[in-house]
């Protein structure tokens, strides 16, 4: 019974609950962007805040709030005041608003830094955005429909998946190399004389491993020119999907191109 | 002969992408006052030639914008260096260690020039990590803006560059020549080719 269930599971498109999980990537990818040029071109830091509640809003019509704002307050939390405090402190201006020492804040600093800080937020949300929304393979399997090699999804998925394993492998080097007598802590040249033997197996290891793994692809085809086939598929992009991508595009390229010149 | 060595820079990029990240993680967890983020860009751009290594780059950039995504803006520096490394790769700059180091040194400059002038357009002349602070600083000691963006980002970039390069050529010393000789670089570093 189980089995009947894994099998049937590859029948039929990959599908969310969600409708706009649904959406197919790259129309999500390209909605985000086009998004993302109404701050760039109105500079003002009104539309930022207002462009990354719609990000986060995006994120609950998804249903992947949870997902989303973890990730996102620990980013927006760290980069959106750095970016402030630097400019704060020390973009030289006229108008000074508080001096202490050699640092003067003026009201330029500040009303650069709450310009760029905003801004920070509106990227912070698009990446975490596309991130919590975008399954890797589906992407992927998005760019190879519209005619995009399939050695580019093995490059994306394969990186994706090697960061994992190398991670793992990292802290296992580390604890053997240690075992052997490695001083990892100490003075900071005890600590770069560790950095080389930690990272070289590593990398030896994983490229002799790269070397088995070509074999073993090209045993099954992979540097094949056919077409290939898939086991997980997306459902075709609806019509509606299509048109509505391309109204909301010419809308936001309008709405910029009014609020420049006029 | 052209085909298989095409197949096997394929299966090397991923690799590259995942020892830019761990690397960078490493520098972390030993403390080190260096990023040491582009060991991986600098060795597949070493072996596999120029291609190779603006692929990496490009990856890089973008898998390391989803925890910093302040490196998404300096998507031309992880160009530049794939790029430039795969380059004098090609050329036999990391057979010894003394010309690694001047290589380091040279791409640490170029990378600082770029990555200031990114520095400059884009952010009013802050870098945007403790380079940001280093710069702000010369600010206030009385550095023109544009001064400060160079002298920071420059100093930063060869630092952290030079042992880069350096590690790189440990590690390509140590690839063995069954691999490196189905590579496109492989003729800098086999003598008998």
């Amino acid at each position: 019974m189980m089995d009947e269930a894994f099998i049937n599971y590859y029948r039929n498109p990959q599908k969310s609950k969600n409708w706009f999980l649904n959406i197919n990537p790259l129309n999500k990818l390209n909605l985000y962007i086009f998004l993302a040029l109404i701050p760039l071109f109105l500079q003002k830091w009104e539309v930022n805040i207002a462009l990354t509640i719609a990000y986060i809003m995006i994120a609950v019509v998804a249903g992947r709030f949870k997902a989303f704002i973890n990730p996102f307050l620990k980013l927006a939390l760290v980069i959106g005041p750095f970016f402030f405090i630097v400019r704060a402190l020390f973009w030289p201006g006229e108008n000074l608003v508080y001096k202490l020492g050699f640092i003067k804040i003026t009201q330029e600093g500040i009303n650069l830094g709450i310009q760029y800080a905003t801004i920070m937020l509106v990227v912070c949300g698009l990446l975490v955005l596309l991130t919590v929304t975008i399954k890797a393979e589906d992407f992927t399997y998005a760019l190879e429909k519209i005619g995009f090699s399939h050695r580019i999804s093995y490059i994306i998925l394969s990186s994706l998946q090697l960061v994992m394993d190398l991670k793992d492998k990292t802290s296992v080097i580390m604890d053997s190399q240690r075992s052997r007598g490695i001083e990892t802590e100490g003075n900071i040249l005890f600590r770069i004389k560790a950095f080389v033997p930690v990272l070289s197996p590593l990398f030896l290891g994983a490229i002799t491993g790269a070397e088995e793994r070509s074999i073993a692809m090209d045993a099954r085809a992979f540097s094949s020119d056919n077409k290939n086939t898939h086991l997980r598929f997306l459902r075709p992009t609806p019509g509606v999907e299509k048109v509505a991508v391309v109204v909301i595009d010419i809308v936001i390229i309008s709405y910029i191109i009014w609020e420049v010149l006029v | 002969m052209k085909n298989k060595n095409v197949g096997l820079i394929i299966f090397l990029i991923p690799i590259g992408v995942a020892v830019n990240f761990v690397g960078g993680q490493l520098a972390v967890l030993l403390k080190l006052p260096l990023f040491l983020d582009t060991i991986g860009t600098f060795t597949i751009a070493a072996i596999a030639g120029p291609v190779a290594g603006l692929i990496v780059g490009l990856l890089t950039c973008l898998s390391i914008a989803i925890t910093n995504p302040q490196s998404l803006f300096y998507l031309s520096n992880f160009l530049l260096m794939g790029f430039l490394a795969g380059y004098l790769g090609k050329k036999g700059v990391f057979t010894a260690a003394w010309k690694a180091g001047v290589a380091g040194a040279g791409m640490g400059i170029l990378v600082g020039i770029s990555g200031s002038l990114i520095s400059l357009f884009l952010f009013n002349g802050f870098g945007v990590s403790g380079t940001g602070v280093f710069g702000g600083l010369l600010m206030s000691a009385g550095f023109p803006v544009w001064a400060s963006a160079f002298i920071s980002n420059m100093s930063v970039d060869m630092i952290d560059k030079i042992p880069t390069a350096l590690i790189t050529f440990l590690i390509v010393k140590n690839i063995p020549e069954r691999t490196l000789v189905k590579l496109p670089n492989s003729s800098a570093y086999l003598k008998n080719s």
